[in-house]
């Protein structure tokens, strides 16, 4: 499933947040965005995944055009995607956090709890074999049933990547996964989305840590000031100008 | 004496029901509904209107899609806004809704409401009917806590962004938690004007809205047995107040005043030392049945080996 987002602005009050963005992602490629603080990029993912609207452009999923459709119904068409901050619902264990991430939205209904339907069960059976799975797969399995508001902040990032694997999504949007984890253990929360990653699935992933996008992206974007400024291969992207002068500062990069 | 507590025992039940339909968009959903009077008024001035008019009797029946189309119709205007405009809107509906009743003679005599709706059954067995429907209720309300349905209200309680990001219409969730809880509450309205056999819209203050959140924050959100705890130890201290205002000289105004004084205070020290009620919330305990299905393939059940998902 091909993502393609051609010409996106997007203004707020007067700040060009995103000028004219026009990037494809697809065929279970591994697409990284990286440009510096404010340069647009978690922007970039909320009018993607439908939480903001664009002022301008397109986004399109396959042949379907999604701009500015509402969250849910973006997600139902494939795309799904994790925030910076964790959102899990603190209050529910972590299994059930897990069990939500499946796309289960036709089993929840009122009907289906009073009376019991065949269908729904046994997505609910598969469902916590998954569910258990993925447990075991972030290293959440001896918490699995444990309130998840109890969790350390890392694993609260782990179990919003069990959630979003949970969900098999053809698109998955990963807005800085490792942010604010230590180094040592960036392989810990990143390699299990890897590892249990649906064939043809493609990922598109902010992230700050250059060594992450090197090892894992097939090819990169760079975002300064709303705009694209540079695309290629990691390596590609490392030995641009424009890049080292966005990230360093023009001064710095003169001399 | 028999009279009297099988009369108290009624209005227990009763308000059980509402306090089980208001547990699902309270406990469950987390969404504040302080007008949940309304669906209760709308059942019982559906059954007192089906009098005046002498239509077919079956016709108050229609009090309870009515019950649902008012939860569908209060959630329409929070469509845009966050929840935390729940409370103003459905405030504000119930008290229009009172209000018009009371000023609307046409419909059912204004103020003074209607009398002589008769009752379904005799005391005793309509004790025994509405208990049957509160047990009835409370196995429904386990079996949605334990659904899908319950899980993702109480998600959308916790993280409504989330649940969106997962491809979950927060807007539909609402809308049928807020019909099922209309609908129930309007049912239960029904039965309270036969039990009662007049209805007036002094009935359905605010003020009943208030006692029934009591129930439920003292009993436990989202906790069917602790909802029901709730209802039996609010109603039957509001009940004991009667005797105390025999043995000490006050007056029954004044001894409602200080009823809803302490029950204030009761609330305020819920909140502050037991926000989750006297039963909290049970967790829901998976079975991991991966371990089974593996080691044993020569299971006599190969499907039973997949069952999970059971109460702990």
């Amino acid at each position: 499933m091909r993502l393609v987002i051609e010409n996106v602005s997007k203004r707020f009050a007067g700040v060009h947040a995103l000028r004219e963005v026009s990037l494809t992602a697809g065929d279970g490629r591994v697409v990284g965005i990286i440009g510096p603080n404010g340069s647009g990029k978690s922007t970039l993912f909320n009018v993607i995944s439908g939480f903001l609207r664009a002022d301008d452009g397109t986004v399109r999923l396959e042949d379907a055009a999604i701009t500015s459709r509402a969250p849910h119904k973006i997600a139902r068409a494939g795309l799904v995607r994790t925030f910076q901050v964790p959102h899990v619902a603190k209050r529910l264990t972590v299994m059930d956090n897990l069990m939500f991430g499946a796309p289960g939205h036709r089993n929840e209904r009122v009907w289906s709890a009073l009376l019991g339907r065949r269908r729904a069960d046994r997505f609910e059976q598969e469902a916590t074999v998954e569910a258990f799975d993925v447990a075991e797969t972030v290293g959440l399995a001896p918490k699995a049933d444990e309130y998840a508001g109890n969790l350390s902040g890392g694993q609260l990032k782990l179990l919003s990547l069990g959630m979003a694997m949970m969900a098999r999504p053809q698109v998955l949007l990963l807005d800085e996964p490792t942010a604010g984890v230590n180094p040592s253990l960036i392989g810990r929360l990143i390699d299990p989305v890897f590892e249990r990653r649906p064939v043809g699935q493609t990922i598109v992933l902010i992230e700050h840590n250059m060594d992450l996008i090197t090892s894992h992206c097939d090819e990169v974007y760079v975002l300064d000031a709303g705009r694209v400024i540079a695309h290629g291969t990691p390596d590609d992207v490392r030995r641009d100008e424009r890049v080292v002068q966005a990230y360093l500062g023009y001064e710095g990069a003169k001399t | 004496m028999i009279d009297y507590i099988e009369g108290n025992a009624i209005l227990v039940l009763i308000y059980a029901l509402v306090a089980l339909s208001l547990n699902f968009q309270l406990g469950m959903a987390g969404l504040l509904n302080y007008g949940q009077i309304a669906f209760f008024l709308v059942g019982a001035y559906a059954a007192a209107i089906v009098v005046q008019h002498t239509d077919p009797g079956w016709m108050e029946l229609l009090g309870i899609p009515a019950g649902a189309a008012l939860g569908a119709l209060m959630t329409l205007p929070v469509r845009r806004l966050s929840q935390d405009y729940w409370w103003l809107v459905t405030l504000g509906v119930a008290e229009i809704l009172r209000l018009f009743l009371e000023s609307e003679e046409g419909i059912a005599n204004g103020p003074s409401g209607v009398v002589g709706i008769e009752p379904l059954a005799s005391q005793g067995t309509y004790l025994w009917i509405l208990a049957g429907i509160v047990l009835l209720s409370a196995i429904a309300s386990e079996r949605i806590r334990r659904a899908p349905y319950g899980r993702a209200l109480r998600v959308l309680r916790e993280d409504e962004a989330m649940a969106s990001a997962l491809g979950r219409d927060v807007f539909s969730l609402r809308l049928r938690v807020m019909m099922l809880g209309g609908a129930m509450a309007a049912g239960a309205g029904m039965l309270y004007a036969h039990y009662f056999s007049f209805v007036s819209p002094d009935q359905f203050t605010s003020g009943e809205t208030f006692l029934i959140f009591l129930m439920i924050l003292l009993g436990g959100q989202g906790n069917t047995l602790g909802v029901l705890i709730g209802v039996v130890l609010v109603q039957t201290t509001s009940e004991a107040t009667r005797f105390v205002a025999q043995w000490v000289d006050l007056g029954s105004d004044r001894i409602g005043n200080v009823r809803l004084f302490v029950y204030g205070l009761v609330l305020v020290l819920v909140i502050l030392w037991r926000p989750q009620g006297l039963l909290p919330e049970r967790k829901r305990r998976y079975r991991d049945r991966r371990a089974a299905s593996s080691t044993a393939p020569s299971a006599p059940n190969g499907e039973g080996a997949l069952v999970a998902a059971q109460e702990a």
